[in-house]
């Protein structure tokens, strides 16, 4: 090793080299090429070769954090490759790096230290990484959530749950049919007790006035919620508290006021709307985690892996990744009441690409697909997939088409629409969430590879003055085929 | 029944239960503006509002005048706009006709309720005269009865029933 460093010594390497040993128990530095002592300001090697390497980490929790990354890549038999840390420089600053490195090991297979490589990158890339750590740990989070409304789900319904499949999410109308008869029932329920209450004057003192006012107006509530309140997303929201405002008030009556079987019919109908509109909220959580899930997911490779790509490309069937892409979003697509068909038309083609960029182009076009798409519980929507060679143009061609929310026309002739953080101007229809992030990146995983990104978007009808209507919009991503 | 009008872009959404908390309670009428087109448009239909809740970041909506101002700056906050151009016209970048700046509106009817810290809006608040202790800050713990709490401190407040130190009685 000690000849190998000398002779590197004699090249001028665009790169810092290093090699770390443990001596006594203690990571020590033990090599160091010109260009590692000038990217940590060092004047000599004497200055830094031989200290522990602990002295260049920010903090004993940071180079902990390193040395999990690095026996875990190690327990693997891999490199670990594009490792971003601030070290510490000889000046005390902390210098953004890129390290590559691998373990070490003695004849009996024991780790005795490690070989690296460390380059300097910039503070917006170490940004980046950074980023894309916190949403790489956003993404485990928003899995374990889903998870746990999941056991809630369960649990909440005992198996019976009127509003189908976890995934799927009821529209507000749907809902508002199912809680009509638990509403209506504790509508009665509160009357026949407000009524008892008129008849017998011993039952007052069973509450305070104030409490009493307020039960007559969550009744109120109760009947007229339709035409108090006009947007029917508030009333779930507003059927709930007026059903805990019950449950709460109910829970401070005074024994020996009220007939037993009285409270426990208010009580027990209350919860049975409470229950109902629980597991409707468990829906529409679950299909906003994910319809969120993927735009976390995007986010997080385009920072953690556009920096620096470090896989290299694949030659794979064009089928291959469509249908990876269309397995991992049909729990969203199924969320939505969405039937994505798939068909290959013309030729089989076979790509090469950088599998997980390309996979997460057909995702980010699917994805749109279904988030914009209108649902229609009574007619279900549909999206196709072509994929094959296109006779035309002879290349790989995924054509994705779904019918909803409309481009407009000036959105895709001016470009706006394929720019990063630019929503069209309907996708916000319907409280749509959306980062911008999807058409930009798939288009750019396409130019990558020498191919493109193109949308098109129509009135369903033909007739472009009619308003309010869904468009058929089209998205296709071109790649060049590999031929043999 | 009094009127309230609440101008914010999620209020049937993420801040549903807020709503909630209003309308359960049966003495107010909850109007909601998702847009500030949609806002000027409710204060100009005859109903008198006794308070008026404003988000700071809002959608422009179909006024050309206000997609114009969002279009040439990324970063207005059209809430505010609003707010000038209601209270404080020689600072609006909007300039409303007469008939869009009803009677009744004042100062002392407004709330704010926004994730903008304070310290940011406090410039704005001495100008349009809006009372600090009219001002909430979202964030993830808010409590469900936060809007009803805001609406009823600036009824309170105008009735002449809040202390100075912002409780009733």
């Amino acid at each position: 090793m000690k000849s190998l460093f000398e002779a590197l010594k004699a090249y001028d390497l665009p790169v810092g080299v290093y090699v770390v040993r443990q001596i006594d128990g203690v990571d020590t530095l033990v090599e160091a090429n010109f260009e590692f002592l000038r990217i940590f300001g060092f004047d000599s090697a004497e200055a830094v070769v031989g200290r522990p390497v602990t002295d260049l980490y920010g903090s004993e929790q940071t180079f902990e954090e390193f040395r999990r990354e690095l026996d875990r890549a190690a327990a693997q038999g891999r490199v670990l490759h594009s490792h971003h840390e601030k070290l510490r420089a000889a000046n005390g600053d902390l210098i953004p790096l890129e390290v590559h490195v691998r373990a070490d090991f003695d004849e009996a297979g024991a780790i005795i230290g490690r070989t690296g490589v460390v380059v300097p990158i910039s503070d917006l890339e170490m940004l980046l990484s950074d980023i894309g750590k916190v949403l790489h740990r956003y993404s485990h989070t928003l899995v374990n959530i889903r998870l746990q409304l999941d056991s809630v789900q369960k649990a909440i319904s005992d198996g019976d749950d009127p509003f189908g499949h976890p995934f799927y999410a009821p529209t507000y109308q749907e809902a508002d049919a199912s809680f009509e008869r638990p509403a209506g029932l504790l509508a009665r329920a509160l009357e026949r007790l407000l009524d008892g209450i008129d008849a017998n004057h011993r039952a007052w003192d069973a509450l305070p006035a104030e409490s009493w006012e307020l039960l007559r107006l969550r009744l109120m509530v109760l009947e007229n919620y339709r035409t108090h309140i006009p947007e029917v997303e508030l009333w779930p929201s507003t059927l709930l508290t007026a059903a805990r405002d019950v449950i709460t008030t109910m829970h401070t009556v005074e024994a020996g006021y009220l007939p037993k079987q009285t409270v426990k019919d208010v009580i027990g109908r209350a919860k049975e709307l409470e229950q109902l509109i629980c597991l409707f909220d468990i829906h529409l959580t679950t299909a906003q985690l994910l319809e969120i899930e993927h735009e976390v997911l995007t986010a997080r490779e385009l920072a953690l892996y556009s920096v620096r790509s470090r896989t290299k490309k694949e030659t794979l069937p064009l089928g291959e990744i469509v249908l990876e892409a269309f397995r991992s979003l049909e729990n969203f697509a199924q969320s939505r009441q969405i039937e994505m068909r798939i068909e290959q038309i013309g030729r089989r083609a076979r790509v090469r690409v950088l599998r997980r960029d390309v996979v997460r182009a057909v995702q980010n076009l699917l994805h749109n697909a279904i988030k914009y798409s209108w649902s229609k519980p009574t007619d279900p929507v549909w999206i196709d997939v072509h994929y094959g060679v296109d006779p035309e143009t002879g290349l790989a061609t995924v054509t994705i088409t779904n019918y909803g929310v409309p481009i407009l026309p000036e959105e895709i002739d001016s470009g706006r629409i394929y720019e990063l953080g630019y929503r069209g101007a309907l996708s916000g229809d319907r409280s749509r969430r959306g980062t911008g992030i999807g058409l930009y990146d798939a288009q750019r995983v396409a130019r990558a590879h020498s191919g493109d990104v193109t949308i098109g978007s129509r009135p369903a009808s033909g007739y472009l003055d009619e308003d309010e209507q869904p468009y058929i919009t089209t998205a296709v991503l071109t790649l060049p085929v590999v031929l043999g | 029944m009094k009127h309230v009008l609440w101008i914010e872009d999620e209020a049937t959404f993420d801040l549903n239960r807020l709503a909630a908390a209003v309308n359960v309670t049966f003495k107010y009428k909850l109007t909601i503006a998702k847009t500030v087109t949609d806002a000027v448009r409710h204060m100009t239909s005859g109903t008198e509002y006794e308070v008026v809740v404003v988000d700071m970041r809002l959608l422009p909506g179909e006024d050309p005048r206000w997609k114009r101002l969002q279009d040439t700056n990324d970063r207005v906050l059209l809430g505010m706009e609003l707010v000038y151009s209601l209270l404080a016209a020689e600072r609006g970048r909007v300039t409303l006709d007469p008939a869009e700046r009803p009677q009744w509106l004042g100062p002392q009817r407004f709330a704010i309720f926004t994730v903008e810290p304070e310290k940011e809006l406090s410039d704005f608040l001495d100008v349009v005269g809006i009372d600090r202790r009219f001002y909430r800050r979202k964030k993830a713990s808010l409590e469900q009865t936060t809007l009803l709490d805001l609406i009823e401190m600036v009824i309170a407040y105008r009735a002449g029933v809040l202390n100075p130190n912002g409780r009733q009685g």
